[in-house]
């Protein structure tokens, strides 16, 4: 290995202006790539697409359809919807969707749709109309418009809010429309249709998309206040021009070629794989740090001569930095076996970026620093000029010589640990906030899909999927009076649950229109056959694809959509398991079954299902695997361990912070905990390595090595978890929640992290004195 | 003075020659070159309304087909008797039942339609699993018909006063190939083109291009517009003709409507079409409804 590596080094720099052509030309290609990446978030990398509940989502959708679906509410400030400008807007607004290319037009649903009917039944008969076919014109038809819409218990609260202060349009659109031409129709009619007397509302997952979809480039701009940040932060170590320049330009490559990889493999940048660049420059910076720091120390020690330096510098850092990113390429790898889109693809984002800072940090580096003039010897000095991170770390070397204040910091350090046990009992998983987690409350998004909530009680759909065992199995009165009593004991039993509605509130309408309006007769009639006419004289009334989404049109598939007041955890899996119990014990035909969770319901149900014991499993991986490398690196099992259980105490410690903050678990964590874990102990082997370094070449006692080691490799350290930390933290200003709070989270790890090693390794090496420092 | 004399009988004679060109009742017309797109138009409705014949029946199927090609069947058997009776208003009386699916059969509906257009039809449902009749109301003109492709006016309620008509030009049809059929219809067929826009507005179409058939003046195809004079909807009929009692009547054998923006289709098929063969009125009544044969 030793003989591989001289042979390297020296060829990197004999045949230096190769390597660097072949740098360019890469780089070249690469730059070419980057030209077709494009932004796009697609929904379902938020969701394990492979769970049950998501493959009963996929089901409805191919069925029942309703995956485009979008909401617009219409809000005067002043008196009430009934009057003529606003009517004649919601009017307007539905004619123009009927207009509008791709529009499923069966299932508009506003106060002017067509298959919003007005029925009125007497001792005769009954008759059917439009619920507005055209705006009134008159006080009179204002009046009337009123009473039709107080009456009917599918319009009033639902269509049109209580308070008569706003009204719901409701569209859906084929499959075939990407959601940005939807995102820009919806507010083109906002903008046409808002004036100082109406607010207009829209939201649903297209809409979601499109704002997403319209926040994500403006990340990029983040990118420029990362590169400040960094400058900024590499100044502080260097005190040079080229201790600032050579990270950036080495951790540029790499960032290049990881987007070109990323896109040359035909991947897009979504919200999270838009993330891999920040880690990957800040990566690239800190690895290329280790080399500048070396390289000044060694031009003060060593003949000053750029060429010599360079090899000598690759010789020492080869294997390092090739465990280095060995380690830092273990939580992007335990994260590609993550069910969740969103986290895959970060990941391998991540490993592209991580493949490419090898060879930007060793092949580049070493290649640049060799062209360059030796650095005059001012500049050396200011380099290893004391600073305050040298008193402090000094400060925290000299509380592990000390016998009494070690112990002081391993107690506490545990003491901290165990209350933290406690915290992380306080960690409920997932997230309690109304609207998408993924934009911030505030957002523009959000505000929508509340004031739709609030005004029309719409909430959060849980869908149960109906399957029969042949075509017209729903016209029994058998399977509808199961379907009937699950939802009257889901309505009963779970106290988040507002409103279900299913085939049979149509079946129950029909027969009480039937029998001259007599409430008593809202029920499900006995005999199959007047099912089955209800259901044909239903089918007459609207166009073909006009049928209501809750039965298929030979009768083969229904569902039941239950309103959930929220999405806490505890209410999707009281719903769910009210579900399951109610099937075990009541359900008795055979020729139905239940598949239960379908919505948003589901897709959050799956999520958080996923979530707890993934959390788990992917920690347990990421730590084995870097326990693994330690004692392998090491040769002793004793150097895992103690490099492994504070990485441990630590990420407990930072979820037991997060329990105290109430945060809820939502999927960033698995990515910030294997990246933390992957990426943190690369702190400890730097420290570690050092100290080993300097008993092997002078002998001398633990203390002074140590001290030694912290005042060169610890400043490296610092350095290189503030410029992560500073790399992941300017996440926090994106638009886009999902990204501030894995921002947040992961920068706050990571620096947690190196500051814990900082702190607390010392004090564990002086009181252990381990005997593998020494081998 | 004379002028005005001139304007006034000149408007008297206009209104008298529409009068007298109204077509009437239980005669077989046909359109010829020189007639003005109004006297076109007249013998279009009044074929599509089978106003030359007494009485018919036939048995139809509907086919409802997706774009997924997926089908679904209903089936009915149909009577009308056509009356044309000014002393109660009685145009013509139609019955429909339906024959299938076999969850339904027995179904039926009794419709009235009056001389005066601005009368509302009444209609009657016969529920038979509760042996009830129901009198319901008639949809609006832009609701569909029984569930197809085709709405309320396209099929029954649409009338020669609801629209203006220009003759565009004399052509030859360019033919109708049917995906049902598999065979092309009408081809190189002599034909008046006729736009037609409605009075009303707006309104769900903004005009409709027809061609109407010289041979027989039945209207063989339409193209409808939308209100952003889009094309959304075709319309094909297959007019049969039948020889009765020595006059021609032409039946409409074949329907197929097409929604262009949801790709999907309605076919309806005629079948055993008999004209004048002597129903009687009492067949129209809430009773026979009742007893409910077929």
């Amino acid at each position: 290995m030793k003989k591989f590596v001289d042979w390297f080094s020296h060829g990197l720099i004999r045949y230096r202006y190769g390597f660097l052509v072949l740098c360019v030309v890469i780089s070249g290609f690469f730059t070419f790539q980057v030209r077709n990446l494009s932004f796009k978030t697609n929904l379902g990398d938020f969701y394990p697409l492979k769970h049950p509940y998501l493959k009963v989502q996929n089901r409805l959708t191919e069925i029942f359809g309703g995956l485009n679906q979008v909401s617009i509410a219409v809000e005067v400030k002043k008196g009430t919807v009934l009057n003529f400008r606003t009517l004649e807007k919601v009017w307007r607004i539905t004619n123009e969707l009927y207009l509008t290319e791709g529009i499923n037009a069966g299932r508009l649903v506003s106060l002017s749709a067509r298959k919003v009917k007005h029925v009125e039944a007497n001792a005769e008969g009954f008759t059917t109309d439009w619920l507005m076919h055209d705006p009134p014109k008159t006080e009179e038809g204002l009046e009337e418009l009123k009473e039709r819409i107080l009456r009917n218990p599918l319009v009033y609260g639902l269509l049109v809010s209580k308070d008569f202060r706003a009204t719901l349009i409701q569209a859906d659109f084929e499959s075939g429309i990407s959601s940005r031409e939807i995102f820009t129709l919806l507010e083109g009619i906002k903008k046409q249709y808002e004036d100082k007397d109406h607010a207009i509302y829209i939201s649903g997952q297209p809409v979601l998309q499109g704002w997403l979809d319209f926040y994500l480039p403006a990340i990029t701009k983040l990118f420029i206040l990362t590169l400040l940040a960094m400058s900024w932060a590499l100044y502080n170590a260097f005190k040079s021009k080229r201790g600032v320049i050579l990270p950036l330009i080495s951790a540029a490559m790499a960032t290049l070629w990881g987007l070109g990889l990323t896109a040359f493999f035909g991947f897009k940048l979504t919200p999270s794989t838009v993330l891999a660049p920040f880690l990957v420059f800040a990566l690239g910076v800190s690895h290329s740090v280790q080399f500048i720091k070396l390289y000044y120390e060694h031009m003060s020690r060593y003949e000053r001569n750029s060429k010599t330096v360079a090899i000598k510098t690759t010789r020492s850092l080869f294997i390092p930095a090739f465990t280095g990113l060995l380690t830092d390429g273990i939580g992007p790898f335990t994260l590609f076996f993550v069910p969740l889109g969103m986290v895959r693809s970060l990941a391998i984002a991540i490993g592209f970026g991580i493949i490419s800072i090898f060879f930007s940090t060793v092949v580049l580096v070493p290649n640049l620093l060799s062209f360059m003039k030796p650095p005059r010897r001012l500049e050396v000095i200011k380099e290893e000029r004391t600073t305050l991170t040298n008193r402090m770390l000094g400060y925290f070397a000299k509380l592990a010589i000390h016998k009494k204040s070690r112990w002081v910091v391993i107690i506490s350090f545990f003491v901290l640990t165990f209350i933290a046990l406690f915290g992380m009992s306080q960690l409920q998983v997932g997230d309690k906030n109304p609207g998408s987690s993924l934009l911030f409350p505030g957002s523009p998004y959000n505000k929508a899909e509340k004031f739709i909530s609030d005004k029309f009680g719409t909430a959060e759909p849980y869908y149960i999927f109906i399957e029969g065992r042949h075509q017209d199995t729903f016209l029994s009165s058998r399977a509808l009076k199961e379907i009937d009593s699950l939802q009257r004991y889901l309505e009963r039993e779970v106290k988040g649950v507002g409103r279900t509605l299913s085939l049979v509130e149509y079946i129950k309408s029909m027969n009480m229109i039937m029998f001259a309006g007599d409430a008593r007769e809202f029920r499900i009639p006995d005999n199959d056959k007047t099912i089955a006419e209800y259901l044909f004289l239903y089918s007459l009334t609207g166009f073909p694809g006009d049928f209501d989404p809750v039965v298929n049109p030979n009768y083969e598939y229904a569902n039941i959509k239950v309103d959930l007041r929220d999405h806490k955890a505890d209410t999707m899996q009281e719903a769910i398991q009210k579900t399951q119990e109610w099937i075990a014990r009541y359900h008795k035909d055979k020729t139905i079954d239940f598949q239960y969770a379908g919505g948003n319901v589901g897709m959050l149900a799956a999520t958080n299902q996923i979530l707890a014991p993934m959390l788990t499993v992917n920690s347990l991986q990421t730590s084995f695997l870097v326990f693994l490398c330690l004692v392998l690196a090491y040769g002793s099992l004793v150097s895992g361990w103690l490099l492994i259980i504070p990485l441990v105490f630590r990420t407990l410690l930072v979820f037991g912070i997060l329990g105290f903050l109430r945060v809820g678990l939502t999927a960033e964590m698995i990515p910030m905990v294997a990246l933390g874990i992957g990426f943190g102990d690369d702190f400890g082997i730097y420290i570690v390595s050092r100290i080993k370094e300097i008993l092997k070449e002078g002998g001398g006692s633990l203390k002074d090595a140590l001290g030694e080691a912290m005042s060169t490799s610890g400043k490296a350290v610092f350095f290189t978890g503030l410029t992560l930390t500073i790399g992941i933290a300017t996440w926090m200003f994106s638009s886009i929640l999902m990204q501030v709070r894995l921002g947040a989270l992961l920068g706050f790890f990571i620096f947690f992290n190196a500051i814990g090693t900082l702190l607390v390794l010392p004090s564990m090496l002086m009181t252990v004195k381990p005997k593998f420092l020494r081998q | 003075m004379k002028k005005l004399c001139l304007v006034v009988l000149g408007i008297a004679m206009l209104a008298g020659y529409a009068r007298a060109s109204d077509p009437e009742y239980f005669k077989v017309y046909k359109p010829k070159t020189g007639m003005s797109a109004d006297e076109i138009m007249k013998i279009e409705y009044f074929v599509k309304y089978t106003k030359f014949a007494h009485d018919a029946s036939f048995y139809g199927k509907a086919y409802f087909i997706d774009k997924s090609g997926s089908v679904r069947e209903r089936e009915t058997t149909r009577l009308r008797i056509t009356l044309g009776r000014k002393s109660d208003d009685i145009a013509y009386k139609d019955l429909v039942m339906f024959t299938a699916p076999a969850q339904v059969k027995g179904l039926a509906t009794l419709t009235w339609t009056y001389m005066n257009p601005k009368r509302q039809q009444d209609s009657w449902l016969w529920i038979p699993s509760l042996k009830k009749i129901r009198k319901i109301s008639t949809a609006n003109a832009d609701d569909s018909f029984m569930g197809t492709d085709f709405t309320i006016e396209d099929i029954l309620t649409r009338r020669f006063e609801d629209e203006t008509y220009t003759l565009l030009r004399e052509d030859n049809f360019k033919g109708y190939f049917s995906d049902f059929t598999k065979k092309t219809y009408y081809q190189d067929a002599p034909c008046f083109v006729i736009e037609a826009k409605p009075k009303r507005s707006p309104w769900y179409y903004s005009k409709r291009i027809l061609w109407v058939d010289k041979a027989t003046g039945g209207g063989i195809y339409e193209e409808m517009y939308d209100p952003n004079g889009k094309l959304f909807k075709t319309l094909f009929k297959k007019f049969q003709v039948y020889n009765v009692n020595a006059k021609e009547y032409p039946a409409q054998e074949l329907l197929e409507g097409k929604d262009v923006r949801t790709g999907h289709r309605t076919v309806i098929t005629n079948e055993d079409i008999r004209f004048d063969i002597g129903i009687a009125e009492d067949q129209f009544t809430e009773q026979k409804l009742m007893q409910s044969r077929w």
